[in-house]
């Protein structure tokens, strides 16, 4: 479900099946990096749509966490472990965090819930059909790993 | 007498003015009625189907296919792709809506290794027949949505608007 009011309802009458949150990592630079950022935040983002309908009825997409791209590491998992209480005290039993952003694999073991790294593909560059095949194709490398998260009775 | 005429000559400047102004409004309103509303009026009338698969590549086990149409909101036309799961029932192409009749998550045929001659949703393991049938005991409540659909020369055709089938 999208974080949309649209969807907020249905989300409240169904609580106890969304027991998932889907929060894309997003870091932002205006530097010489400013256009790898721009593009990983789009794919991230395509790639989280893709996973919103995928898994509309279990999980729920949260707004990006979005960070200027030298925030320190420790800043950065205090702020995601203030996410994961705020998450676990309602119920929600698995975070997906979703990102294209390398520094995220270094901690994959201190972040709460399971990590999905994706590289960057050049997506922005395809045309229409191209782009849904690849999208397609990611899905079906990050099914079995979602299914794997919920296999763990309590992820968080 | 002298006051009549000045009234008559108000009057036709009235006349005129309002004619002049309701011609004007014309000229800004009927475009905004062609653009703006005759799309929906449009979108409405011509249920468009739209070319799928060819009948020879179907079998009896159900396939994903990609259906892509363009859906005109009035005032912008966006580009869908859609998923359909389509297969033979004997002489008859069955076209089934892969979303998921209990919350919306997309389903997939023979994921579950338990259940291979069946669609699977993995969010909360609702399973479905083949013809789209809800297995009791698991979530959802009503069957897999069905699309219209037409054979011509060959190739299958389907409406864009799956409806339930109970
Ligand atoms: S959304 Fe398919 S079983 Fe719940």
């Amino acid at each position: 479900m999208q974080w949309q009011t649209a969807d907020i309802d249905t989300y409240q009458q169904s609580q106890s099946y969304v027991d998932t949150a889907l929060i894309p990592l997003l870091s932002v630079s205006l530097g010489e990096e400013m256009k790898s950022a721009v593009a990983m935040g789009e794919y991230i983002s395509l790639i989280s749509m893709e996973m919103e309908k995928q898994f509309r009825g279990r999980v729920l997409q949260l707004p990006p966490l979005v960070y200027p791209q030298n925030e320190s590491q420790e800043t950065l998992l205090q702020h995601v472990d203030a996410w994961a209480d705020e998450l676990k005290s309602n119920g929600k039993n698995h975070i997906i965090w979703v990102t294209a952003d390398p520094s995220w694999k270094k901690v994959e073991n201190d972040l709460p819930g399971l990590l999905l790294w994706l590289p960057h593909l050049p997506i922005e560059h395809m045309d229409k059909k191209l782009q849904q095949k690849t999208l397609n194709d990611q899905m079906k490398e990050i099914l079995p790993q979602v299914m794997k998260e919920w296999q763990q009775e309590k992820g968080l | 007498m002298e006051k009549d005429h000045n009234v008559s000559r108000r009057q036709f400047l009235t006349y005129a003015l309002l004619g002049t102004g309701g011609f004007m409004a014309a000229g800004v309103i009927m475009p905004m009625v062609r653009f703006g509303v005759d799309p929906i009026l449009q979108a409405d009338a011509e249920d468009d189907m739209v070319d799928v698969a060819a009948v020879d590549d179907l079998t009896d086990v159900p396939q994903a296919f990609d259906m892509e149409y363009e859906q005109d909101h009035g005032w912008h036309v966006e580009q869908v792709t859609e998923t359909v799961w389509i297969h033979m029932e004997g002489d008859e192409v069955v076209a089934l809506s892969p979303t998921c009749t209990h919350l919306g998550c997309t389903v997939n045929w023979g994921t579950d290794p338990d259940n291979p001659e069946q669609f699977f949703c993995p969010c909360h393991f609702g399973r479905f027949e083949r013809d789209g049938t809800n297995v009791q005991g698991t979530p959802p409540t009503e069957p897999l949505h069905r699309y219209e659909h037409e054979v011509r020369d060959g190739r299958v055709f389907l409406g864009t608007n799956p409806s339930p089938q109970i």
